[in-house]
């Protein structure tokens, strides 16, 4: 191991928090707020905003190389790699202040209330150590502290808080595919996105951040700081409630005391140094494919198959979202690069069961824009390329600024056999072993697809497309890491209890999506943050004891 | 197929290696003080009968069009050429992939546009890999180079700028988009909890 610097006692911080993304965010500012002392680890950097790709004219190869999504294309020093060859899905995710919420579209939905009562409901998955009417303080909490645009009245949710700014306006594209909808009387509804439309947050301390100007890839980052991006919301409050955010410090384990309590931290610091951070309480918050890789990796007498593990849950029940695309021709330009790439509207006609369709559960359609011409010629959504020869530009010109595109996001229900377990020969920079992926997409979630896609399908040939391409299932879609560390209330049965905090392992805490019991079938960060703020409500009052 | 003198194996010399790389730190830049893609220093690691196949095969994948040359004479081959020298794998495949053009075509700058293109679709078909890896770069060249850029402005409406700072404006929302599906009852499901 080498040698190990050991903090001195007196620089305990009250709470350990391992990842900088959405749910360690706000946990960090919730906790500081209420006058913990906070020490967070986070493995990559800040993403400073003259270093997004947003002001230069080659932008669109950001996407495909040093910004993609994939830690295996983009390879940045912070990165880890992943196994994914035997998963339908690729993991994708951030590495940086912020996490994922960097590469993020922002769509901002929250979990319908059958979502929390599948077993019940439905026969199927398991229910939740709580329901939505529960959790619907902290939603409403986080959404005034990090800014939503989107407007009420929805009627496939229930009644909620008002909106922080108005809804992102969807375009003459987005009037054109709501069309569709409207005639096969469908449910649409603009899609509430963690964008602000109007200046918020001043007052709360997230200084400079300016509304949106609709440049289109909140996927690369948002240098103008309109998206609520965990690194210009939660993060500037917390540090100035005394937070201390330590970057370029990868956890390689958590370490445990005699008792098998957690104990803290070993880290690389940013100069390669190997260092223990100590703490009465930790906090991990990693992502459902970083979380159960750090828990595995740190075995000791106490817990010899990974920490928190005595369920053999840790890893088990690996949930995406099964995704498919279908993307849309359309006569008319909409210049559909206009507006957030992920934030349009959404239909939720199918979202709940109808058995007559042939699966249980559902899915949404999540209308979206294609982006520039880089991402119109390699085929967009649908990774349909513009053929090369003669007809080249004519179907270029055909395409671009005249597509757009449904996402069918199906729900996933959780299975044993998809997991994230340890590779036994890939490692990151570090020598710490990186996680293996194992996901099949099951007959349940490709006929929800194949349902999906057809609906889909129907929608935009109703607004009048005059052509429509489909990719089902679509690869890189991995961006919800679900499940991996399952709440409960039986420690059999999960990892952590119903206020994230482990069924073991009584001063250690697991705050990101890895907890989540079922997918639902809409984007998560509304659902991870909301958790993560009601786990950190709980560690105030019992302090890990 | 010739290669660079004192090359490996790849037909690189690791000359071009230390060639300063674009500074992403440098900060917000007004657009005409960017660096475009398809320029930017040299990297040269074809020669020049290589390169020159190169150039030919890119006219044929995007042709010439309005005022715009095709995409080899556009030089997208310097775009591919920078790529190539930062991944050896990607090398690899292209100087493979290129020979292959050449036999298939059996001398490809020789050859007029019809079997040109035919010896393209031969080689697309049997190194699926390359080919789809060569159309993908010769994309990204093509649709980042500024005069392609100021085309669509002028054909499509697409500002030639990047995304920042100005943005693509678009009207305000218009809530009167929603009132049928405002006049719809709630029809989300209940649960127990919930009555």
């Amino acid at each position: 191991m080498g040698s190990v610097t050991e903090m001195a006692h007196w620089d305990e911080p009250d709470v350990l928090i391992v990842g900088a993304g959405a749910s360690g965010a706000a946990v960090a500012w919730s906790l500081a707020d209420a006058g913990f002392k906070v020490v967070c680890l986070e493995q990559g950097d800040w993403v400073r905003p003259a270093d997004q790709p947003h002001w230069r004219d080659d932008w669109e190869l950001h996407r495909l190389t040093d910004f993609n999504a994939d830690p295996n294309v983009r390879k940045r020093p912070e990165d880890y790699p992943v196994n994914d060859a035997a998963s339908t899905f690729t993991p994708l995710m951030f590495n940086a202040v912020g996490g994922s919420t960097i590469h993020w579209s922002a769509h901002f939905p929250r979990y319908h209330p059958s979502d929390f009562r599948v077993k019940s409901l439905d026969g199927v998955g398991d229910d939740w150590p709580f329901d939505y009417f529960e959790l619907e303080p902290w939603y409403d909490l986080n959404d005034r502290m990090i800014g939503v645009a989107g407007v009420n009245g929805d009627p496939s949710q229930p009644p909620r808080s008002p909106r922080q700014t108005p809804p992102l306006p969807i375009g003459s594209f987005g009037e054109r595919v709501a069309s569709g909808f409207e005639k096969l009387g469908w449910h649409w509804w603009v899609s509430d996105g963690a964008i602000i439309s109007a200046p918020f947050g001043e007052e709360l301390g997230q200084a400079g951040r300016q509304p949106c100007n609709y440049c289109g890839p909140c996927d690369l980052g948002c240098p103008v700081g309109a998206r609520s991006s965990a690194d210009v919301t939660y993060w500037p409050m917390a540090l100035r409630k005394g937070a201390e955010l330590r970057t370029r410090c990868r956890v390689r384990e958590i370490t445990v005391d005699e008792q098998g309590r957690a104990r803290g931290a070993l880290y690389y610091g940013p100069d390669g140094g190997l260092r223990e951070q100590r703490a009465p309480l930790v906090v991990i918050a990693c992502n459902g494919v970083g979380t159960p890789r750090l828990l595995l990796n740190s075995r000791s007498r106490h817990f010899p198959d990974g920490l928190a593990n005595r369920s053999g849950l840790v890893g088990k029940h690996l949930m995406f979202h099964p995704f498919a695309s279908v993307s849309a021709v359309f006569d008319e330009p909409f210049e559909s690069w206009r507006g957030p790439i992920g934030n349009a509207l959404m239909c939720h006609e199918f979202y709940e069961t109808d058995l007559s369709r042939g699966f249980v559960r559902g899915f949404q359609l999540q209308v979206v824009r294609e982006s520039g011409p880089v991402r119109h010629a390699v085929g967009g959504f649908v990774a349909d390329p513009v053929p090369w020869g003669a007809d080249h530009h004519r179907v270029f010109h055909e395409r671009f600024g005249r597509m757009m595109s449904v996402g069918v996001m199906g729900e996933d229900l959780p299975e044993t056999i998809n997991e994230v377990a340890i590779d036994p020969d890939l490692a990151d920079s570090d020598g710490i072993p990186a996680p293996l992926v194992r996901y099949r997409l099951s007959d349940n979630s490709k006929r929800i697809l194949d349902y999906g896609v057809a609906r889909a399908r129907e929608a935009l040939e109703a607004a009048g497309a005059r052509q429509v391409l489909a990719l089902n299932p679509m690869r890189p879609s991995g961006w919800h890491l679900l499940g991996t560390c399952r709440m409960g209330d039986h420690p059999m049965g999960s990892v952590v209890d119903g206020f994230c905090r482990s069924h073991d392992v009584p001063n250690l805490y697991v705050v990101d999506g890895s907890v989540f019991v079922t997918s639902a079938a809409v984007n998560p960060t509304s659902t991870i943050q909301a958790i993560a703020l009601r786990a950190a409500d709980h560690i105030k009052r019992t302090r890990g004891r | 197929m010739a290669i660079l003198p004192g090359g490996g194996e790849n037909g690189y010399d690791g000359s071009v290696m230390d060639q300063p790389s674009v500074d992403l730190a440098a900060g917000p830049q007004p657009a005409a003080a960017a660096t475009p893609a398809p320029s930017g220093p040299p990297r040269r690691v074809l020669d020049a009968d290589t390169r020159a196949l190169l150039i030919a095969v890119l006219n044929r994948l995007v042709p010439p069009h309005d005022d715009l040359p095709g995409a080899g004479d556009l030089g997208v081959a310097d775009a591919i050429e920078r790529a190539l020298a930062e991944d050896t794998a990607l090398r690899r495949t292209f100087l493979d992939g290129l020979r292959a053009v050449e036999v298939e075509a059996r001398g490809f700058l020789g050859s007029d546009g019809e079997l040109q293109d035919e010896a393209l679709r031969r080689v697309e078909a049997a190194r699926p890999a390359f080919f789809a890896a060569l159309v993908n770069h010769c994309y990204r060249g093509f649709y980042t180079h500024p005069r392609v850029l100021q085309h669509l402005e002028a054909t499509a409406g697409y500002a030639a700028r990047p995304p920042q700072p100005v943005g693509h404006p678009l009207p305000p929302w218009r809530d009167a988009l929603l009132a049928r599906q405002r006049e719809r009852a709630p029809f989300w499901r209940r649960t127990s909890s919930a009555e």
